[in-house]
């Protein structure tokens, strides 16, 4: 329980710690005393590109990272991670339907369209796969696995057609959606989708009990009273709409949903009351603090967030996974 | 009477040398961020680059340019690193981005000039005249724009049947070729050549077959791609290359980045510089 009490507080810590860090980072060298004169450049930078994308970073990280627990519980496989049920790639298919076809279809021609866009796309491909592993009023866990896979091979051929049939321009900026950037951070994106980031905090604590007894296994769940059916519909429906919002909105950023909950796990173990919450907290703080990193390694240009997210994150995941080795 | 005429034109000294001051205190405040390198070549051209805070990668023509503060490459700009410099101006092509940075840019109120990238021979002296304009030096660049017309006139480029082949690559996994509606395909044309590859727009991946059946006599390669794809040995060994005219005689023509592609005031010299070396193959 000790243990337990001060990696979620270490995870606090981290989270604002990461945030404060990550406000004093970027190409604009920024001091305090600018920020006092609102109409200074600084000041504008700060409040209005910096901060949002400081926050969309917390959010963003942390949502994946919460849906990578869950995804992981749903399946009761420690390691999957979201993509797996097709929403990344769905994601990714309308984004680039977006940005290779957008000139000529109507209403999609602003950045704005493409992210809307995206995210029906990504809500779109899960229903899709849901609907195909329900039969007879259940839901197969294995073959939602499956028709995840098939769903993320169509989808991912898609995309290479598209950007066969890109021109250079397109090409560009599809491979930079796909690296993820919270480059587009702004309060009016905050103020649109912060509902799709914030929700999953607020559903955690009704579930969590559920899902500690579904990874028991689903009949055995289904003995000690969960409806196992409400709990694999809510969870996927869950996963579908805050995922879906973080890739469309900043595009694909792996390793988060993946890693940070296997991290959790191994340090607090399995209970659902603080894995999705830990996950956040560790989720956002990660994120927030690459992002940060990235824009001042080869500032003032910016290395892809993926890319930094993997690299501070990684050494992490192996050391942890040869301590639990050198358990067994 | 002759006092008041005196006083009248020592007024009038005063308001002039008033509107001298002002005028100059409005150009030094002007500060100009350019991202492409032919925007820096013409506004060096234009003798502005007093004006100028920061340039991107790509502007390393002239060589002075390379000395000024680097906002990184002109696709993959950042908002912060832009606003950095504070600047009242940025010019570019419309192939500046990712777009998110060019719309907080706009949200955060500065004045951007992004140019259609089209190539025609037009093409130079709109961007110069455009430039003026936006530096209110429309003189300056009306006769920029009058020199390199007459040098476009006077260049007596011979037509030939030549088949040129486009090469672009950074590296030797993944080599392109140009089709049809690219700034290469029109420097081909316009310097009197024909294009290898008709077939397709833009730039697609080369396969040995297509290369073999589009049998170019020459390859025309941008110096920098040749150097990231290992150069001029790595060329040759493309495979189905051995199989073309260029192959076999080891027809290769590197050409400056910027100058064979930038439309911009130094077209003429790379026009004739492929002409030339056109008349030279044939």
């Amino acid at each position: 329980m000790k243990k337990k009490f001060f990696f979620i507080l270490s995870c606090i810590i981290f989270t604002i710690f990461s945030a404060i860090i990550s406000s004093l980072l970027g190409a604009m060298n920024i001091r305090w005393e600018d920020l006092l004169n609102t109409d200074s450049i600084e000041s504008r930078v700060f409040f209005e590109l910096r901060i949002p994308r400081i926050i969309l970073g917390i959010l963003v990280g942390g949502s994946l990272a919460w849906s990578g627990a869950l995804a992981q519980g749903l399946f009761r496989n420690p390691i999957v991670d979201p993509g797996l049920i097709g929403i990344t790639a769905g994601c990714s298919l309308f984004a680039s339907i977006a940005i290779v076809l957008g000139a000529s279809i109507p209403l999609l021609h602003s950045i704005w369209s493409t992210v809307v866009f995206s995210f029906i796309g990504g809500i779109s491909s899960s229903f899709i796969i849901f609907f195909f592993a329900k039969s007879k009023g259940r839901t197969d866990v294995f073959s939602l696995l499956l028709s995840g896979i098939a769903v993320n091979a169509i989808c991912f051929s898609a995309i290479g057609i598209l950007s066969y049939i890109a021109n250079e321009a397109q090409l560009r900026n599809l491979s930079l959606w796909n690296m993820g950037s919270l480059g587009g951070a702004s309060w009016s994106n905050l103020k649109s989708f912060s509902i799709f980031f914030v929700l999953p905090l607020f559903i955690s604590p009704l579930i969590a009990k559920q899902l500690n007894v579904f990874i028991l296994g689903e009949r055995e769940a289904n003995h000690l009273g969960v409806s196992v059916e409400f709990l694999k519909t809510i969870v996927i429906l869950l996963i579908g709409v805050s995922v879906g919002a973080c890739i469309s909105l900043v595009g694909n950023i792996g390793f988060v949903g993946l890693a940070v909950p296997h991290i959790v796990r191994m340090v607090i173990g399995q209970d659902y009351r603080y894995l999705l919450l830990t996950s956040y907290l560790l989720g956002g703080g990660l994120l927030c603090l690459a992002d940060g990193i990235c824009r001042i390694v080869i500032a003032p240009s910016e290395i892809p967030v993926g890319i930094a997210t993997a690299l501070l994150g990684s050494p992490f995941f192996l050391s942890l996974i040869r301590k639990r080795m050198n358990h067994i | 009477m002759i006092r008041f005429k005196i006083t009248r034109e020592i007024g009038f000294l005063f308001f002039t040398l008033f509107l001298f001051t002002f005028q100059t205190a409005a150009e030094t405040n002007r500060r100009v961020i350019s991202v492409n390198g032919t925007v820096t070549e013409i506004i060096y051209a234009l003798n502005l680059e007093n004006h100028l805070v920061a340039v991107d990668s790509t502007s390393y023509y002239p060589k002075q340019a390379t000395s000024l503060p680097n906002v990184g490459y002109q696709r993959t700009l950042t908002t912060e690193g832009i606003l950095n410099f504070k600047p009242t101006q940025v010019i570019g092509l419309e192939s500046a981005g990712p777009p998110t940075t060019i719309q907080n840019l706009k949200d955060a109120g500065i004045p951007i000039k992004l140019f259609v990238d089209d190539y025609k021979l037009e093409t130079p002296n709109y961007r110069v005249l455009e430039i003026g304009k936006l530096f209110g030096k429309e003189k300056e660049a009306k006769a920029l724009a009058k020199k390199i017309n007459e040098q476009i006139q006077n260049l007596n480029l011979k037509k030939s049947n030549i088949k040129v082949l486009f090469i672009y690559s950074r590296n030797p996994s993944s080599v392109f070729i140009s089709g049809t509606n690219t700034a290469a395909h029109v420097m081909i044309e316009l310097s009197g050549a024909k294009n290898a590859v008709t077939e397709f727009s833009e730039f697609k991946p080369l396969t040995s077959e297509a290369l073999v059946k589009a049998n170019p006599d020459i390859i025309l390669m941008p110096e920098k791609s040749a150097l990231g794809f290992g150069g001029e040995k790595a060329i040759w060994e493309i495979n189905g290359m051995e199989f073309t005219r260029a192959g076999k005689e080891k027809n290769l023509i590197l050409v400056d980045d910027l100058l064979l592609l930038g439309f911009g005031p130094r077209l003429p010299i790379a026009l004739k510089t492929l002409n030339d070396k056109w008349k030279q193959i044939e």
